[in-house]
């Protein structure tokens, strides 16, 4: 539960900004005014996508690939929650929500790619460090 | 390192002094590994107790409240709970790994990382366990390594 509770406070902050910033954006484009307060309730419904798919992505029974695929397919319904707030301004022409999928499945790949890094980086130092240890014992 | 024995007729017990510059992370290992040869894990298997040699354990489980000794071949069910094998081994090279597993260290062969970034520990008995991220820096500490 705690590890849950800072990974949506973590989505809560990259949601509600990536929201605040697509408003932004409509409001000075399209001089269309909103209200801060369901794009608040709608970071907060994204970060719950968000936070469960990380869990999903870092868990630690089951095979890494359907961990990394089922943090994917849970992650996208936050797009609904961004048509739910935007509607046809942004979703005007059906293709909008494909180029969406993309675009957050090329983010997810690169998070993906960079976990992978870091975690080879560690086995790589961890690995080493057993070999200097098996070299001492000989 | 040097080691050196001295045969000694009329002493009542053997005893062991370091002579170091500083009592350093090796040092205090080196000391841990020694107090390790007189602890013995009282274990159950079949209704006849054990007494394992910490050294030959290869890792402790703890499944449905019940914690079990992995040996090469054998398996022994334990009776002190997890925390109280950490604290019984501590300095040592056991170490927790994960939310149900202490690991020997010294039984590892090697380590290898998933695609989601989970690390797994493959054992000298070709097992397989999972090391939580909130572990590794510690088990790099028994390992020689230093704390990022």
């Amino acid at each position: 539960m705690k590890r849950f509770f800072k990974a949506y406070i973590l989505s809560f902050f990259y949601s509600n900004l990536f929201l605040i910033l697509l408003q932004a954006g409509i409001v000075r484009r399209l001089n269309i005014h909103y209200n801060y307060l369901p794009v608040i309730i709608g970071a907060m419904v994204m970060a719950l996508f968000l936070a469960f798919g990380s869990m999903l992505f870092k868990r630690e029974k089951g095979a890494s690939w359907l961990n990394i695929l089922l943090g994917f397919v849970v992650i996208l319904p936050s797009l609904y929650v961004i048509k739910y707030l935007f509607g046809i301004i942004i979703f005007r022409f059906s293709f909008v929500i494909y180029l969406f999928i993309i675009l957050i499945a090329i983010v997810y790949s690169i998070m993906v790619f960079f976990a992978t890094k870091k975690a080879r980086a560690e086995v790589k130092e961890m690995n080493d460090l057993l070999n200097k240890e098996k070299n001492k014992e000989e | 390192m040097k080691i050196a024995i001295e045969e000694i007729r009329n002493i009542e017990e053997t005893e062991i002094i370091v002579k170091c510059k500083e009592v350093d992370e090796e040092v205090k290992r080196l000391i841990a590994q020694i107090q390790l040869m007189d602890t013995k894990i009282i274990a159950k298997k079949e209704d006849r107790s054990f007494a394992l040699i910490p050294s030959e354990i290869y890792y402790f489980e703890s499944i449905d409240n019940k914690v079990f000794a992995y040996m090469l071949k054998e398996v022994f069910e334990v009776q002190n709970k997890l925390y109280e094998l950490e604290e019984i081994l501590k300095n040592s090279t056991f170490l927790r790994v994960n939310k149900n597993t202490i690991l020997n260290a010294s039984k590892i062969h090697h380590f290898k990382s998933t695609m989601n970034g989970r690390m797994e520990a493959t054992l000298k008995n070709k097992e397989v366990i999972i090391i939580s991220r909130t572990y590794v820096s510690g088990l790099k500490m028994i390992l020689g390594g230093t704390l990022k």
